[in-house]
């Protein structure tokens, strides 16, 4: 796997937007989740996914390590959704009451099956940082160092955060597994 | 030790967390727009800066040539007494003026640097 995100990453780099569609394709979703469990709005996480992409197409070819993908794109996408969050706040205390409004309500694609709803609205109920930590140690291609290296904590950090998140995950989804196998 | 409900909710939640980020979990209907041209360097500008260098240089070397450059004492000039005098008009308080704000500068921009690097 990262063998090719590597070669379609060098070949992004000399311009071909082919190549960079398919990494498109290969991390919307992580990308997506990522900035909706922190923005907690599916159309912001939207602008901010495209948002994302734009910004990794432009800076490209500043990304060393070809293979190091992952981890660069997600770095990314945190730092864009935190902007994003800083940004409807100070909104917010300015009183733009409508929107804080808006935001009371966590929003989700219509799409989601039951079960991902479920899911979903137990992960809002964590703190920022467990919410990221959960999404970006759930992604395959992300060992806990690069888990940590994006959120600038360490590794030890990272285990005992994401053990204590689960177990709080875990509380509040306990008797709905039937629920969630649906 | 774990029992076997709570075994069974544990693998439930791992399996629909890993699939919620595995690639094709975004929603139905979401699409990335087409990315846009990367800025390029501007290699015309380089061209127009080397031409205007050239004509300057060459304007300066003319005007430098009607000088009778020969006449001049270079060795005084280049003395030690010659470059000092040059300093004779700058006033301690401008010199440690001029180090204050290349301190704080040196102290700011490493700063600024890293914040720029942060909203990147």
């Amino acid at each position: 796997m990262n063998e090719a995100t590597a070669k379609l990453v060098k070949d992004a780099i000399k311009g071909d937007r082919d190549s960079y569609g398919i990494l498109i394709q290969n991390y919307t979703g992580f990308i997506y989740t990522m900035a909706l469990r922190m923005t907690q709005d599916h159309h912001m996480a939207e602008d901010l996914c495209q948002e994302t992409f734009i910004k990794g197409w432009i800076k490209l070819k500043s990304l060393k390590k070809h293979e190091a993908f992952p981890g660069w794109i997600a770095t990314i996408a945190r730092r864009t959704s935190l902007n994003a969050i800083d940004k409807r706040n100070r909104k917010k205390e300015v009183g733009e009451e409508e929107s804080a409004l808006e935001n009371l309500n966590p929003t989700l694609p219509p799409s989601y099956s039951p079960a991902r709803v479920i899911l979903e609205e137990a992960i809002y109920r964590l703190s920022l940082r467990d919410r990221q930590l959960i999404t970006l140690s759930y992604f395959q291609e992300l060992s806990s160092d690069e888990v940590a290296k994006i959120m600038d904590i360490s590794a030890g950090t990272v285990r005992v955060s994401l053990m204590r998140a689960r177990e709080k995950l875990k509380t509040i989804l306990k008797g709905k597994e039937n629920e969630l196998l649906t | 030790m774990n029992s076997l409900p709570d075994n069974r909710l544990e693998a439930t939640i791992d399996q629909l967390l890993a699939s919620s980020v595995s690639p094709g979990s975004e929603p139905e209907g979401l699409h990335i727009g087409s990315m846009p041209s990367r800025p390029e360097f501007q290699w015309m500008y380089v061209l127009y800066a080397l031409v205007g260098l050239s004509i300057s240089g060459f304007l300066i070397v003319q005007w430098l040539l009607g000088q009778h450059l020969e006449e001049i004492d270079y060795i005084h000039l280049f003395s030690l007494n010659g470059i000092t005098a040059l300093f004779s008009g700058v006033s301690s308080v401008t010199l440690a003026t001029l180090f204050g704000l290349a301190a704080a500068g040196s102290l700011i921009l490493p700063e600024k640097l890293k914040f720029m690097y942060r909203t990147l």
